[in-house]
Parts: structure tokens; C-alpha cells; sequence
């Protein structure tokens, strides 16, 4: 592998930036959160360097990296969770009408339901209805039987709906 | 519903039925009214998660991730960028600073004392000329005095071919492409670099300015040997 010049690593994941921002918006419930957590994925992702092989899929190293950093908040006792939800929610409301705010107040409405999930029931949906993996894929990362997977996601769903709402 | 229906469903929505499967369950979903409804609401519950999450990922266009991701293949320790990131104002803050960087243009093309000023109107277009003009033709980003007057921060081509670079200088910040035989401003701020050097800090206030260069770039950042040779062909 010595021939991979170093460059592809950070093309790599620049690249995969939108996708580690949205996987860390559907884990953390709060902007405040997963930018915090993007950081921290980053950071680990770039001192963790020599342990990438390049040639493998980058994307599920990063995701694994993110779900060990979001758990490593939680001990540290760094996330900030719910009461800033409500107040960014709180925030948003007041603010007028254009598109920005209406995609800005769906996504709190389902930032709140998915606040409400197990985190366990919540990186199965982040990563299988966010991300678009496949149940083998997903399973594989979480290193979980499929039919846990598939229990934990069935689950999942039918708190959100009910969450949501008849409409979902 | 039973929960192996229910799981079925799901797969079904989310594509994970084998074909046979998939066929089987359709012929029951004919017959079971119940189970098509499931089946459409998982699909509107993955729409909605889709819709909310990806308006999300389009929020923030400079990046100032990438931009720390670019540096650390050479620099910087991360808790420096890290500072860099926590306290800077977002780069749309002084990219829209409109009169801000409408006085200063003024200035810069009034000029200082007797030399020509380093910046003028073209065809309606902000042109480096002069000094900065000159600093942009030659200094290498990677052979740059310590002190030099103007430092050059990256250089890259844009989406559109063009050779640009990022720089900081006493008087005015920015980043500028070569187009025809004219180096083009195509953002600006008030300088930073004079009142970074008594602090031996290069780098610290580049974040914005890379975040930029980051979001017109075309792959990655010239390096040592790209932007030599870029150089001696006049950047074109």
C-alpha cells in the first residue's frame, strides 16, 4: 500500500463530510451536538490515520469511528441533549417563514422523536434509513445479528410513527 | 399484524426482500389491505427522515472540517485548529461585510503615498496589480520568507480551470484567480497578516480563507512540484 499517495486519505474524507454530518445529526439530536461530534469523529479519524487501509471502505471506518465518539460523549458527559433542543426549537418558531425555517421546524419534529429512541434503536435507524445501508451492512458495523438489527429497527420505526404521528 | 409481518413489511419497503420473497409478500399484500398500508408507511417515514436529514447536510458550504483536514496532511496541531474552529465567525460573516470590504477596496486602490496601489478596477472587475500582482506571479507557497510581506496560503485550480490562490497580507486578504493575464480578486478582507507577525502565529487566522479556496477548488491543492510548474508557465 505504500504506493496510496497520502492525499487520497484527506480527498477521502473531505468527501465524506455531508454524509458524517447527517450521520452525526441523526445520532445527536441537536446541531450543537453533532457538530461537536463531527469534530470529535475528525480528529480521532485523522490521529487514527495509520490505522486506515486504504482500498477498504472508508465510509464504514468513519461511521464506527462516529458511534464510538458519540458513546465516548455520553461517559464524558459532553453531550448536551434535550433541554437545548427545546430551546432551539423554542428559537426557531419565532423566527418567520420562509423555507429555511419550515425545513429548520421538520427537522426538530424529528429531531424530538428521534431524541425519544434508544440509542441503540437510533444508529440502526440512522445508519439504515439516514444512510441508506443495507441490513447486512448495518449489522456488520454494529457487529449484531441481522435479526437483532431487524427487531432493533422494526422497534425503532414504530416509536417513530407513533411519535410523529398518524402521517409520519 | 404479527411481528414477523411487521418485519416483513419493512424489508419489503426497504428493498431487503430476496425476489422470491418479495413476490410472495406482494401476492399477500393483494389480499391484506393492512399490510400495504405498512408497507407505504415505512416508506413515508423513511421519506421524511431522508427529507429532514438531508436539508441538514446542505446548511454549511464552507467547511471549515475540510479545511482542517487539508491542513493536517502537513501542519498544525489540532488543538490549534480546533481553537480556529470554536471561535471564528462563520466565513459568510465577512464574505457578506459588504461595506466593510467596499472601504477598504477604496483604500487599496487610493494607494499609499507615491506607489501604484495593489489593487484596481478593470472592467468592472477588482484586479491585483503591483506588488501583489507580482507576489502572486512568483512567491511559491512552499519557498516563502518568514517575513515576506505577502504569504501565500494555497494555491489550486478552480472548477473552472483557472489557477488561484489564497493570501494574506498586510493591508488586504483574499483569494485570486488568474484570468487571462490578470489576477481577478474574487473575495476580500481587511488584511491580517501585520498584526500576526508579532505573534509568530501563521496560520491562525487562515481557517476562513482555506474554507473558501476549499469550496471553488477542483481536487486537491497544488503541491510543491504543481504550483512550481504552474509558476513558470504564467499560471495559465
Amino acid at each position: 500500500m505504500e504506493n496510496v499517495p497520502v492525499v487520497s486519505f484527506e480527498d477521502e474524507l473531505v468527501a465524506l463530510l455531508p454524509r458524517l454530518r447527517r450521520f452525526a445529526r441523526a445520532l445527536a439530536w441537536n446541531a450543537a451536538d453533532a457538530d461537536d461530534l463531527c469534530q470529535l469523529s475528525v480528529e480521532k479519524a485523522l490521529n487514527a490515520r495509520a490505522s486506515w487501509q486504504a482500498g477498504t471502505r472508508m465510509d464504514q471506518w468513519m461511521y464506527r469511528i462516529m458511534r464510538n465518539s458519540w458513546i465516548d460523549m455520553a461517559r464524558a458527559g459532553k453531550r448536551r441533549g434535550k433541554t437545548f433542543v427545546e430551546e432551539e426549537a423554542g428559537l426557531t418558531v419565532g423566527d418567520g417563514g420562509d423555507r429555511a425555517i419550515e425545513a429548520r421546524v421538520e427537522l426538530d419534529r424529528v429531531d424530538r422523536a428521534m431524541n425519544r429512541l434508544p440509542d441503540e434503536q437510533r444508529e440502526a435507524i440512522a445508519l439504515v434509513l439516514v444512510e441508506g445501508l443495507a441490513y447486512k451492512e448495518a449489522a456488520a458495523m454494529l457487529d449484531i445479528p441481522m435479526g437483532t438489527l431487524t427487531s432493533r429497527l422494526v422497534r425503532g420505526r414504530e416509536a417513530l410513527m407513533q411519535h410523529l404521528g398518524e402521517a409520519a | 399484524m404479527t411481528s414477523s409481518d411487521a418485519e416483513l413489511a419493512m424489508a419489503y419497503a426497504d428493498g431487503e426482500l430476496d425476489p422470491l420473497s418479495a413476490r410472495r409478500f406482494e401476492k399477500r399484500m393483494a389480499q391484506d389491505a393492512a399490510l400495504g398500508e405498512a408497507v407505504a408507511q415505512h416508506r413515508r417515514l423513511r421519506d421524511t427522515l431522508g427529507a429532514a436529514f438531508t436539508n441538514e447536510d446542505a446548511r454549511d458550504v464552507s467547511d471549515p472540517l475540510a479545511a482542517m483536514i487539508r491542513q493536517s496532511a502537513g501542519v498544525a496541531s489540532l488543538d490549534e485548529a480546533r481553537e480556529k474552529r470554536r471561535w471564528r465567525p462563520a466565513p459568510r460573516d465577512w464574505m457578506a461585510g459588504g461595506a466593510v470590504a467596499a472601504s477598504l477596496i477604496v483604500g487599496l486602490m487610493i494607494g499609499h503615498g507615491t506607489g501604484q496601489p495593489d489593487v484596481a478596477l478593470r472592467d468592472g472587475a477588482l484586479v491585483a496589480q503591483a506588488g501583489l500582482g507580482r507576489t502572486l506571479d512568483t512567491q511559491l507557497a512552499s519557498a516563502q520568507a518568514d517575513d515576506a510581506p505577502v504569504r501565500i496560503l494555497v494555491s489550486f485550480q478552480d472548477t473552472g480551470g483557472r489557477y488561484c490562490r489564497a493570501f494574506a497580507s498586510g493591508s488586504v486578504d483574499g483569494i485570486a484567480c488568474k484570468q487571462g493575464s490578470e489576477w481577478r480578486l474574487q473575495s476580500t478582507r481587511p488584511g491580517t497578516l501585520a498584526a500576526r507577525t508579532e505573534f509568530r502565529q501563521a496560520g491562525t487566522d487562515d481557517a476562513e480563507l482555506l474554507a473558501q479556496a476549499q469550496t471553488m477548488m477542483a481536487g486537491a491543492p497544488l503541491d510543491a512540484h504543481a504550483e512550481a510548474a504552474a509558476s513558470a508557465r504564467g499560471w495559465r
